[in-house]
């Protein structure tokens, strides 16, 4: 997992738990660097799972929607850093619908060792679409909170419906209409 | 947790990942000056590829922009009598010859336009001498990454002496067509201008038959009567001489079924009451002109049979091909050739017998139209057996 996600956890941490809860949860967790982590390294990603259940126990919060609320942290992390690719949609459906033909492959241009999810989109002729998140990691919370965080951020009224397409998570049918 | 103590951790931490960071860092590099080795290395490589194939080209070859010479090979400094250092310092309009340079224009306008992908042109170069020479200019654009177009690579292959030859060809041709013009117009006239004299005598003799009747008797009449043959003979020889002339000037080639002529041909002749036909083989349909062909069988066949001491007049005629060519025999029991005459009798005004039945054009007519499709006509023959006479066609000439 790309270190941004760690770095961003910690500074999502610290504004809303304060610098002693970061400083927890990296004790709690175990981790072999002593949560010494930059953007530009590689982790494993089961250090993500131990630092959010270390975080989860702490403030006796679900971890999904601790994850979730991470993901919508990340997206706004991610329109300061890149503004571009933000610009070049007109509205959020382009927006999602290129991530994975376009933001990835472009993002394995710079990291060939990226492990990244496969996102499918598919249209309705209703005007809904449906993404499907499909990752060994299931990190599925981290994909909803992402997309409402994109919603959110092209100013559109939406509804996020979620079906389990596998149990346990690691494939999961979103789907999105616009209000 | 004090809170010094928790700034001290994070400030652990951050040095940690710097320090993380700037060791990916340097990996990343080393990996990246390595890779860009590799490329150097690459394309130091392709550079001297294209170098030597530039070099070593065959065609002159010349890179240009907007008409300036951006750079040439040595070849195409060569073709120019040129040194590469000066062609560079000129512009294309300099090397061509200005009977050319609009044609030139007027493509490379149409290129820049994109009017066109590429062209392809014949034009006069003018070397340093003065000199010119024709070469063919093949030209087409090398574009940048955004589709403009970086210059205009020519391919120039001189043709000098191909033009030449075809110059040389081509008045070769019309020569022939005004000399067998010529020639044709010349047999008309001499056979019109032998005639008439020969008609004369002959109206001449006539009268003299018919209005000297009593003078002319016995010997004197008999002497008339050779005189009035010969001059019937001669009238062939002129018919013949001027078939000979034609052969090859008539185009309407059409079908022809072989097998169907030669029995055409047996019917209209005059043949003995004692006469065998046979044929054997696969007899093609060919393209023909259908007179010229009919005149081959009709000579052979005519020969067969009028040369012929025997009783049962014996005739076959075979069929067969090559890759090459189809192939035809006329085979007869005649009286035979002797093996001496094999070439005297395809050349024109040679009968062997002196009571002579015929006038010794007919073999040479024969021989003239088969090479004129591509063949031959040879002869084997043994005294008082018979004779056989093999003739061929090109297919490329007959095949339908």
């Amino acid at each position: 997992m790309k270190g941004i996600v760690f770095t961003e956890l910690f500074d999502m941490v610290e504004t809303h738990f304060g610098l002693e809860m970061v400083q927890n949860i990296i004790d709690d967790a175990q981790l072999p660097n002593h949560g010494a982590y930059t953007k530009v390294g590689t982790y494993d990603h089961k250090e993500i799972y131990r630092l959010v259940g270390a975080l989860s126990q702490r403030t006796d919060t679900d971890a999904n929607a601790l994850i979730k609320a991470f993901g919508k942290h990340l997206l706004q992390t991610f329109v300061a850093s890149y503004p571009a690719l933000f610009e070049n949609s007109s509205d959020s459906f382009s927006f999602l619908s290129g991530v994975h033909d376009y933001i990835h492959v472009e993002v394995r241009k710079i990291y060939p060792d990226a492990d990244l999810p496969h996102f499918a989109t598919i249209d309705h002729p209703d005007g809904s679409m449906d993404m499907v998140y499909t990752s060994s990691k299931k990190m599925y919370a981290l994909a909803e909170g992402l997309i409402e965080a994109t919603m959110e951020h092209y100013n559109e009224a939406f509804r996020l419906d979620k079906e389990f397409i596998e149990e346990d998570g690691s494939k999961v049918r979103f789907t999105i209409s616009k209000k | 947790m004090e809170a010094i103590e928790l700034l001290e951790k994070k400030l652990q931490r951050e040095i940690a990942a710097r320090q993380e960071a700037e060791r990916i860092l340097e990996e990343k590099s080393l990996e990246l000056y390595q890779n860009n080795q590799k490329l150097e290395q690459l394309n130091g490589e392709l550079e001297s590829d294209l170098i030597h194939l530039f070099e070593n080209a065959v065609f002159g070859i010349a890179l240009t922009s907007n008409g300036d010479i951006k750079t040439v090979n040595s070849k195409f400094g060569e073709m120019m009598g040129y040194a590469v250092e000066e062609l560079k310092a000129l512009t294309i309009k300099d090397l061509t010859y200005k009977e050319d340079v609009s044609k030139s224009y007027q493509l490379t306008n149409a290129l820049i336009a994109q009017q066109v992908d590429q062209f392809e042109l014949r034009k006069r170069y003018r070397r340093k001498d003065g000199s010119l020479f024709w070469a063919k200019t093949k030209v087409s654009p090398v574009l940048n990454q955004d589709g403009s177009t970086r210059y205009h690579l020519a391919i120039i292959e001189d043709i000098q002496f191909l033009v030449e030859a075809e110059e040389k060809q081509a008045t070769l041709i019309q020569t022939l067509q005004s000399q067998n013009k010529e020639l044709d117009a010349f047999a008309q006239v001499v056979s019109h201008d032998l005639k008439s004299p020969l008609r004369a005598v002959n109206t001449l003799v006539g009268w003299l038959k018919e209005d000297h009747a009593e003078a002319f008797k016995g010997e004197a009449l008999e002497h008339l009567q050779e005189i009035e043959s010969r001059i019937g003979k001669a009238f062939s020889l002129i018919d013949g001489i001027l078939e000979y002339a034609q052969v090859g000037t008539e185009n309407t080639e059409t079908e022809v079924d072989t097998k169907a002529l030669v029995k055409y041909v047996s019917e209209m002749i005059d043949v003995p009451q004692q006469f065998q036909l046979s044929l054997e083989g696969d007899f093609p349909v060919l393209k023909i002109a259908r007179s010229q062909l009919q005149h081959i069988f009709q000579n052979l066949l005519t020969n067969g049979v009028k040369y012929n001491d025997k009783d049962v007049v014996k005739i076959l005629v075979k069929s067969w091909e090559t890759s090459s060519h189809y192939l035809f025999s006329v085979q007869d029991n005649g009286i035979g050739i002797p093996a001496k005459y094999f070439d005297k009798i395809f050349t024109m005004f040679s009968t062997l017998n002196e009571q002579t039945k015929g006038t010794g054009v007919g073999l040479a007519i024969v021989k003239k139209i088969c090479e004129h499709y591509g063949g031959t006509i040879i002869v084997d023959s043994k005294e008082g057996q018979g004779t056989t006479f093999t003739f061929s066609l090109n297919k490329q000439h007959t095949k339908l």
